[in-house]
């Protein structure tokens, strides 16, 4: 199943528990061991999670994140920065705390902030562009 | 400096409050001002004041939004005065017929007209009040007024070494004639006009302590949002009672037009029980307007309408019939939002005799009708205190935001702040009016143009802030009113005053009748209309295989003040030196708001992505009052005009599609090229310097971009020929 | 109740832990240097310090300032001698002012983290907006406080 177009903007409205479900990867792949079809469905699931665009617009390979299920470019310029955490005097948690705020609409982010993803990725996900990510 | 803090009067100024203090230099001047001159009897007492403590007040009639004038102009009263500028109290005047613009019969802050308007007059008063006071001082001392000196509030009689303040004599002052024709003095004898002064409003923008509107706390005072329908002049269809009373900290809900207000102990709580509220709304007259539909009407109106002849010279027409290899282009200008960074707000206190307004406001004369509409009070039970503006852009030349708040405390019944949230500064904006040009023009075989014609489709820009008193409508006025035609050439400037001689030449304009809430917007119609003149010549500079610089001076040959400023700008960026790979310049001319800015914008293209480098201006307001205060005015008026390249607003379904700045999108720090002005001193009577910056900004943009891509953008945004500005 | 300091000082406040910060500090503590622009985190005039980092206060909750020590403005000195201020005076920043508390927040918090800034460093960390187009002279007036002059 992983071969599958994996369809990015079905999970738009769902990208509240994203950042839960992507903390609880390992344990949802270790309890699913030995069965070939939950395995392949809960790698499906981590796929999914992995390609929305609530992950993948902090871990992108550029230097810049993105924002919004169009993946634009994050506005204003904002840059990666040398620890993943954003430019010095702006990082990523002048605007996001950890969780989403209701006030502002400004999504929450983890502590790991815009950490590239693994080398991994690419190869484990053949059919996602991470080209241009 | 004692210029902080600034007192807010209590009421307007009085003729008997004055007559009533002892001692001070206050003289009996009629305060309802006629004349359309500068006569010092009729204005004294309105701007200044002396106290027998020495203490000087100057009175502010302007407001300030960041341009500078609560600096320049009552400095150009103590220089004149001889007065100890550093000691000077400044206070922000009430409304009050002696502060009405001579012209206009109406007080107001806009239209650059601040300088050209009230620096005469402050120097006038300044001098005669100077004068009376070295004519007491000269009776006191039994001495010739001729052998007396004045220098920093003190009259000094050198001869025989002896001194007396201002304060001593102002009460002797006060009786005398006020002199006809005060002795002014020369600028140049000035150590403070024409040099760099520190703001008096600087040091209060560096620590918080500020006040601008949204700033101002009132005993007793309650806190309310608004929330109206996203289309513009909809209504209020259903919201939950229940769970707005149920927030705890909500005081009052009332309707207001178009929708609901909370009032609260904190903005928050306001703001949270009107979300929760399930407000629903009808739609209004926007229903169905959209800025494609908004095109598609003009484009017709272009083909159809009737034309009002603005300016006709020679016979465009029956040139252009005749000629062959005829330049047409038409030009597409986008609607604007205000978005001044402090959003609308406006604190008001009513009771049965009184209605008090805490307001950062240029329109104070409007504002002061407003709450005499809805109150029904009589003129001097309204009174308005002034707060620094956090913007202004001609946004707050309206009285909707004083209305609104007027409507809420009173049904309150006690002090509320009404802030606006962005979303709402957004929806219930002005806008600047999209419009439509065509243009017409061709070429004689020197390479000059033998005729041009412009075709202007736009709403008039001044729906909402005509000054009424000149034609007496009734009515509500916090609602637009069509000018006569006479007066509204605001849509056609710039066009129809241009530096350049072109025999044939002809500006006509369309009225539009909209139902978009439009007004006018920092560059007013000279903006628009320079984009679109500048970019003409520009191309026509093409045509002709010449040089812009050297296009343009032969254009403008007969206009010195426009020749002087092209050659400044050519000698400040270096025009004829070569270029880095990559750079492209573009350059355009302006004569807007009684002076003149030529301006060179260089850029480098990466495939759609334009940086801007750098701009240079060589400006001339005839007599630049205050280099450093009119280096920032441009510096700002450039960063205005880029943004306006790639901001605009839209409309779908009567809505406005830009409710926040990550939709709306204006200029940011690392986008701001290096700034390099330059002032020319042509002499004359002073002018305004605020909004002149902008107006050849995006022409000449747009021509560097032609140079670097042999693209013509004719239509703004830039967004919208694919380009961005990074 | 929420506790935490704010320029040195303990302060409770009574209100929606959901309260943006922004809201608490001007309504609730009266300091109104701290400006309301966009209620999005998009204009950064609400920039103030918490724990010694920029944050914008309109997206940062009254919960989670919780025991944090909050700077504004009118902390920022009790003088305007701070390098920033005098600079910001010096090079006559300031038009309108409205933007300009959280301009010379988001500055400080850059030289907290860099204290000699390149233009690519200002570029980054000031992406707070000014309508008035103040721009070129933060720029200026951010190296000015890093010479000392």
């Amino acid at each position: 199943m992983i071969g599958r177009p994996l369809q990015v903007r079905a999970l738009a409205g769902a990208t509240l528990g994203v950042i839960a479900a992507l903390a609880f990867v390992p344990p949802l792949w270790s309890q699913t061991k030995g069965d070939s079809t939950s395995s392949a469905d809960a790698f499906d699931t981590i796929a999914r999670v992995m390609a929305s665009p609530r992950c993948q617009n902090c871990h992108t390979l550029t230097d810049f994140p993105r924002q919004g299920d169009d993946r634009h470019r994050h506005m204003f310029h904002v840059k990666r920065g040398p620890a993943d955490d954003g430019a010095a005097g702006l990082p990523c948690s002048t605007c996001h705390g950890r969780s989403n705020n209701a006030a502002s609409g400004v999504p929450g982010a983890n502590d790991e902030c815009s950490s590239r993803p693994s080398p991994w990725v690419g190869t484990a996900f053949p059919n996602m562009s991470f080209a241009n990510t | 400096m004692m210029h902080t803090p600034l007192a807010t009067k209590p009421g307007s100024l009085d003729r008997r409050q004055f007559l009533g203090m002892a001692g001070a230099l206050v003289l009996s001047a009629n305060l309802t001002m006629k004349a359309q001159a500068v006569s010092p009897d009729k204005f004294l007492n309105a701007w200044l004041r002396i106290d027998p403590d020495d203490q000087v007040t100057i009175v502010l009639s302007q407001s300030e939004m960041g341009q500078g004038i609560q600096t320049t102009l009552p400095l150009a009263l103590a220089d004149e005065l001889g007065a100890d500028w550093s000691r000077v109290r400044l206070e922000w005047s009430d409304f009050d017929p002696a502060y009405r613009h001579p012209q206009y019969q109406w007080m107001f802050t806009g239209n650059s007209e601040s300088i050209s308007t009230f620096f005469p007059i402050m120097r006038t008063v300044g001098a005669a009040a100077r004068e009376m006071l070295v004519e007491a001082a000269a009776a006191r001392l039994s001495v010739a007024a001729a052998s007396l000196r004045v220098d920093k509030g003190r009259i000094h009689h050198d001869p025989t070494g002896r001194m007396l303040t201002f304060g001593s004599v102002a009460a002797d002052a006060a009786r005398l004639e006020v002199p006809k024709e005060p002795q002014i003095k020369p600028a140049s004898s000035s150590d403070l006009i024409g040099k760099p002064q520190p703001r008096v409003d600087i040091p209060s923008k560096v620590d918080g302590s500020a006040i601008f509107g949204i700033d101002v706390k009132v005993p007793g005072m309650a806190v309310a949002t608004i929330r109206r329908a996203p289309s513009q002049g909809g209504s209020l269809a259903a919201f939950d009672a229940t769970a707005i009373k149920a927030e705890r900290g909500v005081l009052a809900v009332v309707e207001i037009p178009s929708g609901l207000a909370v009032v609260a102990n904190d903005y928050w709580t306001a703001k949270q029980a009107l979300d929760r509220a399930k407000l629903s709304f009808t739609p209004g007259p926007l229903a169905g307007y959209s800025t494609d539909g908004q095109k598609a009407e003009y484009v017709a109106l272009l083909k159809s309408a009737p034309f009002d002849t603005m300016v006709k010279a020679g016979d465009a027409a029956a040139a252009l019939a005749a000629a062959n290899d005829v330049l047409e282009a038409t030009f597409e200008i986008p609607a604007q939002a205000h978005a001044t960074m402090e959003p609308m707000n406006c604190t008001a206190h009513v009771t049965q005799d009184r209605c008090e307004l805490w307001i950062p406001t240029q329109g104070v004369e409007i504002t002061h009708a407003v709450a005499r509409q809805v109150t029904g009070l009589a003129d001097d039970q309204i009174i308005i205190h002034r707060t620094l503006l956090g913007g202004g852009f001609g946004r707050r030349l309206l009285a909707d935001f004083a209305k609104i708040a007027i409507i809420v405390a009173k049904a309150a019944g006690r002090p509320v702040k009404v802030i606006w949230s962005r979303e709402e500064d957004f929806r219930y904006d002005a806008y600047r009016p999209p419009m439509l040009h065509a243009v017409k023009a061709f070429l004689g075989n020197d390479g000059l143009p033998v005729a041009m014609t412009h075709r202007v489709v736009s709403p008039s820009h001044m729906l909402y802030i005509f000054p009424r008193g000149a034609i007496k409508a009734e009515g509500d006025w916090a609602r637009p009113i069509m000018p006569p035609a006479a007066y509204d050439g605001m849509a056609v400037e710039g066009l129809t005053k241009t530096p350049y001689a072109i025999q044939n030449y002809a500006v006509e304009q369309h009225r539009v009748d909209t139902p978009l809430a439009v007004s006018v917007w920092r560059t007013t119609g000279h903006g628009p209309n320079n984009f679109v003149l500048e970019s003409i010549v520009d191309e026509l500079t093409h045509r002709a295989k010449d040089d812009p610089l050297s296009y343009r001076l032969k254009l403008a040959a007969s206009d010195h003040r426009a020749v002087a400023v092209l050659k400044a700008v050519g000698t400040l960026c270096g025009w004829s030196n070569a270029l880095p790979a990559g750079r492209f310049r573009g350059l355009a001319l302006a004569k807007a708001f009684g002076g003149y800015i030529a301006q060179v914008v260089e850029i480098s293209v990466k495939d759609k992505d334009i940086k801007c480098h750098h701009v240079w201006s060589a400006v001339d307001i005839s007599q630049t009052l205050d280099p450093g205060i009119a280096t920032s005015n441009i510096e700002g008026g450039v960063v205005w005009g880029l943004s306006g390249l790639r901001t605009e607003v839209t409309f779908a379904d009567g809505e406005i599609e830009q409710t926040n700045f990550d939709q709306f999108d204006p200029l940011h720090l690392s986008e701001t090229p290096v700034i390099t002005t330059q002032f020319v001193e042509s002499g004359g009577k002073p002018t305004g310097v605020g909004e002149i910056g902008p107006v050849p900004t995006q022409a000449a943009f747009c021509n560097a971009v032609f140079a670097a891509t042999g693209e013509r953008i004719r239509t703004l945004p830039i967004s919208r020929s694919g380009y961005q500005l990074v | 109740m929420t506790r935490f300091s704010v320029n040195g000082s303990a302060v409770t406040v009574d209100a929606d832990p959901d309260m943006p910060l922004l809201w608490a500090l001007r309504d609730h503590l009266g300091l109104t240097g701290t400006k309301f622009g966009c209620g999005i985190a998009a204009c950064g005039a609400c920039t103030v310090h918490v724990d010694g980092q920029s944050v914008r206060s309109c997206s940062f909750s009254l919960a989670d300032a919780e025991d944090k020590q909050v700077t504004t403005i009118e902390g920022l000195s009790d003088d305007r001698s701070h390098p920033l201020q005098q600079a910001w005076i010096a090079e006559q920043v300031p038009q309108c002012g409205y933007c300009q508390s959280g301009m010379i927040m988001a500055a400080a918090a850059l030289l907290k983290d860099k204290p000699h800034p390149t233009d690519d460093d200002i570029d980054a960390a000031i992406t707070n907006l000014c309508r008035c187009g103040t721009y070129a002279r933060i720029r200026a007036a951010v190296h000015r406080a890093v010479r000392g002059a």
